[in-house]
């Protein structure tokens, strides 16, 4: 009776971590983000690497374990399945660039888009889009950028996105539904954007 | 075509994609928006590019946020860089504290020694005798007025014709010592010591160790009384040796 479901009890706080990284939770974010940097600047520097390519190619690898766990494509089964996860993504993006044609001619500040992976052409397709949609959202406006990263990035209601935007909330509604939309366009006039 | 296009952009049809892309739905009305996803294709399209949009604002932001977090980092490791190096001058100047502590400590144990034992020796009583020991007696009497730099100047034409008298030697290094004149006081006092025949034998032996412990000499005045048997003696090797 009470050895009943034991896993359960282990698995929660991972399923919990996977479930927080999801919603982009700031403080999961950040615990993962600060308990890992270390490792992989000790490897990128150790690698003929420098400070700032091992900041860049931690934050690569960093997003590419919060998209794999977005589209659970990694399933965790521990807290340091995570936390090895994220250090073997940065090792072998470190590699690559160390193995890379243009490492030699090429500072890594320039390369710095070219860290999407292509896997397939589906895949590529998808990253040159994601490329031309980050590019166009640097572009929308200071009100626009703030209502999208807090409705989709920081999941914030209505209710709270029209208090601290000073709205009502149908108006808050109405704006973040425009900013879309305007983000939408301005990737479709760009040849090859979403159609 | 056109508007029937646009109402895959309404705002409602956004706000409906919306609650399926962050898993707002009931399960009613994500059995519906499944279902209507698979009747209509353009319906399933702007899903998709909805999607992504979203998929990159999330992104755009993240990585945003990660600049912010790196940031922070690198402040705080500046900070602890910061705090370790005052930690460490903090420890310098712990250490630097303790050992001139230690030092001053050390330096007035051997000074309180010195206090504490050193009383010039009362001299000799003077009788106004003989000629040829007339300089020497006057000299004892301004010893023993405590007038050392007289004495001294007396005896010192003395001392220039018979530099190997043991009392010559014996006194004018007492009262070198008693003037505060340690080293001078060593030079006059070792030669006195040198003679054991001479009855200021254990007596020089004692305040030569006196200057040496005056001059922090430890390990010297330790040599000096080593092998010294006077009562007077052993008690001052007892307390040098408890001094390191």
């Amino acid at each position: 009776m009470q050895k009943s479901q034991p896993s359960q009890i282990i698995d929660l706080p991972l399923n919990k971590t996977v479930a927080l990284i999801k919603i982009n939770d700031s403080a999961t974010i950040k615990k993962l983000y600060k308990s890992n940097f270390r490792k992989v600047k000790n490897y990128v520097l150790q690698n003929n690497g420098s400070a700032a390519e091992a900041k860049d190619i931690y934050q690569e690898a960093f997003v590419a374990m919060w998209r794999n766990i977005k589209n659970d494509k990694f399933v965790a089964n521990s807290e340091t399945a995570l936390n090895g996860y994220v250090f073997q993504i940065a090792k072998h993006k470190w590699l690559d660039h160390l193995r890379s044609a243009s490492y030699k001619n090429t500072t890594f500040i320039n390369r710095e888009m070219e860290y999407f992976e292509t896997e397939n052409e589906e895949d590529e397709f998808k990253n040159q889009q994601l490329k031309i949609i980050l590019e166009s959202i640097s572009k929308l406006g200071e009100r626009c950028q703030l209502l999208l990263k807090l409705f989709y990035f920081k999941r914030q209601s209505f209710k709270k996105i029209a208090k601290l935007t000073q709205m009502d909330e149908a108006s808050a509604r109405n704006a973040k539904y425009r900013c879309l939309e305007q983000l939408r366009k301005m990737t479709q006039s760009i040849p090859n954007g979403p159609k | 075509m056109d508007l029937n296009k646009e109402k895959y952009y309404s705002q409602e049809t956004q706000q409906q994609i919306d609650g399926y892309l962050l898993g707002t739905l009931n399960a009613d009305e994500l059995a519906e928006f499944q279902k209507k996803m698979e009747l209509d294709p353009m319906f399933k399209k702007a899903v998709q590019e909805q999607k992504l949009l979203l998929e990159s604002v999330e992104e755009y932001n993240l990585r945003q946020s990660l600049n912010v977090l790196h940031s922070a980092i690198k402040q705080e490791n500046s900070k602890k860089t910061q705090y370790s190096w005052i930690a460490v001058a903090a420890f310098l100047a712990i250490i630097i504290g303790l050992t001139s502590w230690a030092l001053f400590f050390n330096t007035n144990s051997a000074e309180k020694v010195f206090a504490k034992n050193f009383e010039p020796d009362p001299g000799l009583p003077t009788t106004m005798g003989t000629s040829s020991n007339y300089d020497f007696y006057e000299g004892m009497v301004s010893y023993k007025r405590k007038k050392y730099q007289k004495a001294l100047v007396l005896w010192q034409s003395l001392y220039s014709k018979n530099n190997e008298s043991d009392t010559l030697n014996y006194f004018m290094g007492v009262a070198h010592l008693a003037n505060g004149e340690a080293l001078k006081a060593e030079k006059y006092l070792y030669k006195a010591s040198e003679q054991p025949k001479s009855i200021f034998y254990e007596e020089a032996q004692y305040y030569l160790a006196l200057s040496q412990i005056k001059e922090g000499k430890i390990l010297e005045a330790k040599q000096t009384l080593a092998n010294s048997t006077s009562p007077k003696n052993s008690e001052l090797r007892e307390q040098v040796e408890k001094l390191d």
